[in-house]
């Protein structure tokens, strides 16, 4: 498979007035055509700045330093500079939020903002514009779009408004989605028919997405791989099934333990982690986890681990010095 | 017809294009070579059988369709455990790393794929590349002309690899020699090439501004083949002699050396008698104090080695047999401003080498002042004395060839070593493409 | 048995609508109890009322009707004083820990103003301080410092540590938890266990998260458009939920574990919440219900007890 986003080696630091956060620290990942990446992590993970710094969507007064390589379809995002970006934003990486209603403008009609979108990625005008916005209505499962397109956002519903967003998003047929909590504001039995859309979407157009959420059921659901950041870092990177059913970096294992479990007997008490996540400032010299690891050695706190890859599956890496010895035989596939 | 694992890669190549030899039977060749003397010599810590096989088809499938790549298309590489190599452990010959699996490829091992080349699994080296063979959990490397002799190292299982006909070409690595002094005591050659040639991306770092990855392969002109599939220049193989040639002969460093061969003196010098047949120049010089050069090459790569992994050292010392834990820290000996000075002087260095081969298109001398050494020798008596004449050209950056130019009479391999100008690489390989042609 | 700590009875709280001349009927007739020292959940999917009802019950929202009764009396009957006295036992606590602390107090100073409200002596204010961040699991040397120095889950705790400085026998917890890390939820989730074990505080817990709920609350309530539809110990109600939406919500939810997930069998659950202002005659489920009958459009399904304390609102269950 080739990858459509492959990050190598990204570090981001970001500057304020009075101090530098490293907030990305050395991740490399890919994202192939077709295929779903979940970014998963706390918050100080790193997961939405290393999700949005590259395709350079930052907050205003902050300024970034970026190292390492960021390829999108082939073109490099950090040689590229802002020119390369605003040319790719919107036709070859489109982005989706976690409240949809901040995506929409309040004060115009629901089929003029998704023409609008047509006539800048598609060059499309008038009938033409309005005919693809139509199109791309049905192709988000709204129902009716004839009339919808012709009602303002505070007249649709959560799930509706996402759908529009979505069909914003989709309009240039981008490579890669990325979607920032795109389920968080809705109920649960509207999340399963943003996923299921999302799902299509994605076989039928061939597109990349990267699925930012701290849902380990949303992950479960929606993604082929996941990546688990911790600190900036990724702490494992695999396919879904091993990651979350076989988790072997303490934090994965850990987090994954603190999900509630239908056989918890009601009323016994919640697992979690002990101590707090981590304050980010400069860069972390051992492991970052290492403070709160039950696992951690005294070498934990001054050599960084390396991401290592795990037998048994292809792509299912960690980073963490006590992963167990799983001795290869020699004539192991690889 | 011959046993496809005693030819070389030019010879299996023109086989493989011609459709006379397809890709999966020279693998099974391979593995069959692997399963029966790997047992004796330990030169392989991991294979990727499946992997390998299903490539191996797809080259005969892409053959078969006219589509062959070139010269490695289709050929079983074998990799130093040092390299990685996505899905296999990159071990560096340590108990601990049995299990660190390389998750992407190095750029070297890239290059080589898209050759065509078939990646047949990870070849022994010296523990993190500077223990004693036989340290790290791993069974002790042996040499194939003599299983009871060292075949010296770091770069040990590619070059046993290659000797043995395991596989027809191997990556090592060269630091301080660690590609040459091996191919010396296998007799097989290894290129160290001119520094920053070959991409480092996906080595196991030791020493940043030495660290060489090169080919090694049963001759001179395979390793020209491979390394052009590497990334280098295309080698000319159309010189027809040395008419012309002018080599330098750095004598003082090897002629009175209380340590040197007899045997190695004698089939130097039968080389040099060769040079001289064929039309070379030749012409003795002196190169500013090789034992200078040595220390100084010291002084920067240990401190970079101590730096590399310093942090694991401290942290987890449990990792580390003694003889590598103690070679990684001697780096610490070494003051800043000495490493400065060091880094310093190597320019100078530099400058007088260049010097000193204006007018030359190489030099020659021995790769290693004696044969294979009995396995243990490392922690015997001879563990004082330095065999090798490679760490200089690390220094100066220089290609540098290891070839066998002889044996001694208990059929021992005896190596030469050629170092030509920095980035001219092509034109090293072309004449000692000519030298083992008559040799 | 002892009377409920909080009772709510018949409780109705209608809002006017943006849109002119319409009413949204947010609560519709609810009634529910919580007894001392218990966890109680309320789960329901936006738009359901969870909010408006424990508003209502706070006082923060005006209801037109009904009856909220703290230890056996009406607050309907009480005026001014008296009714602000004992509106302070029943506290809120919010859902986002960001917001519901002042970035320029200390947290000392968060918890003296909260006490002064309480009519505690200032003699007394400091130990007490102490008392309640020990509570909350906070070291008191944490007092001094401010509230944006704090961690998430810290800042929760300090915003339930104010809302036991009034003494109360109630929480209302509206998705306490939700606006945290999942590795420090635990922490805040426990704590809730412990005041209700060791100060017999009564909690009404809303959340959306239902693995959550069901491991947290002993009884449940699930909530539809301003209407109780299912009420039930958790054992019961998660265990083996009768009413269609219930069992759409609690299928609904995707599983953390792949295998599971993908066997999890998809209700066919379709559409959104309909608007408040204008609900369904009859089941108000019933427009998206997978099982709807002829039946479900005429009249209010009947409340069946299906098994002890286990009640459904649905035309379909019955009793076993």
């Amino acid at each position: 498979m080739t990858a459509v986003y492959d990050i190598r080696d990204l570090t981001i630091d970001l500057y304020t007035r009075s101090a530098a956060v490293r907030v990305v620290d050395g991740v490399s990942l890919s994202v192939a055509a077709g295929e779903c990446l979940a970014i998963v992590g706390e918050s100080g993970s790193g997961k939405t700045v290393m999700s949005f710094a590259p395709i350079g969507l930052m907050p205003e007064g902050v300024s970034v330093g970026l190292t390492g390589g960021v390829q999108l379809a082939g073109a490099d995002l950090i040689a590229g500079g802002e020119a390369t970006l605003s040319r790719l934003r919107g036709r070859e990486v489109a982005v989706i939020f976690q409240d949809p209603m901040t995506a929409l403008n309040p004060a115009r009609s629901i089929g003029s903002q998704i023409a609008e979108v047509c006539t800048l990625h598609l060059g499309l005008r008038g009938a033409a514009a309005e005919a693809r916005a139509l199109e791309l209505m049905r192709l988000v499962g709204i129902s009716d779009p004839e009339a919808r397109m012709r009602q303002y956002p505070h007249e649709l519903s959560g799930g509706l408004c996402q759908r529009v967003v979505i069909a914003m998003a989709i309009a240039a047929e981008p490579k890669l989605l990325i979607a920032d909590e795109p389920t968080t504001a809705l109920d649960v039995t509207v999340q399963a028919q943003i996923l299921d859309l999302l799902r299509d979407l994605r076989v039928r157009m061939g597109m990349a997405m990267i699925l930012i959420t701290h849902d380990i059921g949303v992950v479960s659901n929606a993604a082929d791989r996941v990546a688990v950041m911790y600190a900036g870092r990724l702490a494992e990177l695999g396919p879904v099934d091993q990651v979350l059913m076989a988790p072997t970096h303490p934090y994965t294992r850990a987090l994954i333990d603190a999900i509630p479990r239908p056989e918890d007997p009601v009323g016994s008490p919640f697992r979690g982690l002990p101590g707090m996540p981590p304050q980010l400032a400069g860069p972390i010299r051992g492991c970052a986890f290492a403070p709160r690891c039950p696992q951690a050695t005294s070498g934990c706190a001054t050599l960084r681990p390396p991401m290592r890859g795990i037998a048994g599956s292809v792509g299912w890496q960690a980073a963490c010095h006590h992963l167990t010895l799983a001795v290869l035989p020699k004539g192991a596939a690889a | 017809m011959t046993d496809p694992c005693d030819m070389t890669i030019a010879e299996l190549s023109v086989l493989i294009r011609g459709g006379e030899l397809s890709p999966p039977a020279l693998l099974e060749a391979c593995l069959e070579r692997v399963a029966t003397l790997d047992p004796q010599l330990h030169a392989v810590n991991s294979l990727r059988a499946l992997a390998a096989r299903q490539e191996a088809r797809a080259a005969a499938d892409e053959i078969a369709h006219g589509g062959w790549r070139g010269p490695l298309h289709g050929i079983p590489i074998g990799i130093k455990d040092l390299i990685n190599v996505a899905g296999l452990p990159t071990t560096a010959q340590a108990a601990h790393r049995r299990d660190h699996l390389a998750t992407v490829d190095a750029a070297v091992v890239l290059r080589l794929k898209a050759a065509g080349a078939i990646i047949l699994g990870k070849l022994a080296t010296h523990e993190y590349a500077v223990g004693n063979n036989g340290d790290g959990g791993f069974p002790a490397v042996c040499n194939p002309s003599d299983l009871t002799r060292d075949p010296c190292g770091s770069s040990s299982g590619p070059a046993v690899a290659v000797a043995a006909g395991l596989c027809p070409g191997a990556l090592g690595t060269d630091t301080a020699g660690s590609i040459r002094d091996p191919a010396a005591w296998c007799g097989v050659a290894g290129l160290k090439p001119t520094d920053g040639l070959i991409s480092t991306t996906g080595l196991l770092p030791l020493s940043r501004s030495m660290d060489c990855i090169g080919p090694m392969a049963r001759t001179a002109r395979d390793c020209s083949l491979m390394l052009e599939a590497m990334g280098g220049p295309r080698v000319a193989s159309d010189l027809p002699d040395l008419a012309g040639v002018r080599i330098g002969l750095p004598r003082a460093v090897w002629q009175d050396h209380p340590a040197l061969d007899p045997y190695v003196a004698a089939v130097t010098e039968a080389a040099i008698a060769r040079f001289r047949d064929l039309g070379a120049v030749l012409e003795d010089v002196l190169l500013s104090d090789f034992s200078e050069m040595g220390r100084i090459a010291r002084k920067i790569s240990w401190p970079e080695e101590s730096a590399e992994h310093g942090a694991e050292l401290d942290g987890f010392p449990e990792r580390f047999s003694p003889v590598a834990r103690a070679r990684l820290a001697d780096g610490r000996a070494i003051t800043a401003p000495e490493y400065i000075m060091a880094l310093r002087r190597r320019v100078q260095i530099q400058k007088e080498f260049e010097g000193t081969m204006a007018g030359l298109d190489c030099l020659f001398l021995p790769a290693m002042l004696t044969a294979a050494q009995p396995l243990g020798y490392e922690i015997g008596p001879m563990s004082d004395v330095d065999l090798s004449l490679a760490r200089p050209f690390n220094l100066t950056g220089s290609p540098a060839l290891s070839f066998c130019t002889g044996k001694t009479p208990q059929g021992l391999p005896i190596g030469g070593q050629l170092v030509g100008h920095r980035q001219q690489d092509a034109r090293l390989l072309a004449i000692a493409m000519v030298i083992e042609r008559y040799i | 048995m002892t009377n409920p700590v909080l009772e709510v009875r018949n409780l109705v709280t209608h809002f006017r609508s943006v849109e002119r001349g319409k009413t949204i009927k947010a609560v519709d007739g609810v009634s529910l109890h919580l007894n001392a020292g218990e966890i109680v959940g309320l789960i329901g999917e936006s738009g359901c009322g969870k909010s408006t009802l424990s508003r209502s019950i706070v006082g923060l929202a005006k209801p037109n009707s009904g009856q909220i009764i703290l230890d056996s009396t009406d607050l309907s009957t009480l005026k001014g004083g008296t009714l602000r006295k004992a509106r302070s036992a029943i506290q809120y606590v919010f859902q986002d820990p960001y917001s519901s602390l002042n970035n320029r107090q200390t947290i000392g100073e968060a918890l003296e103003e909260a006490l002064l409200v309480a009519g505690l002596p200032a003699a007394r204010r400091s130990a007490r301080i102490a008392e309640l961040l020990d509570h909350v699991g906070l070291p008191a040397t944490i007092a001094p410092r401010y509230g944006r120095e704090l961690s998430g889950g810290q800042r929760q705790r300090v915003a339930i540590a104010r809302a036991l400085a009034m003494n109360p026998r109630v929480l209302i917890a509206d998705e306490p938890v939700s606006a945290l890390d999942l590795s420090v939820r635990a922490q805040v989730m426990n704590l809730f266990f412990d005041l209700s074990r060791n100060l017999g505080v009564a909690c009404l817990l809303v959340a959306h998260d239902l693995a959550l709920v069901r491991q947290a609350a002993s009884r449940n309530y699930v909530m539809y458009l301003g209407k109780i539809v299912e009420e039930g110990a958790s054992v019961q109600l998660y265990g083996d939920p009768r009413h269609p939406y219930s069992r759409a919500l609690l299928a609904s939810a995707p599983n953390p574990d792949p295998m599971a997930e993908r066997a999890r069998p998809r209700v066919p659950l379709t559409g959104e919440i309909p608007s408040p202002t204008n609900p369904p005659s009859g089941c108000r489920f019933r427009t998206r219900c997978p099982v709807v009958q002829e039946v479900c459009a005429a009249s209010l399904p009947p409340t069946v007890e299906v098994a002890p304390g286990h009640r459904a609102s649905c035309f379909l269950v019955s009793a076993e």
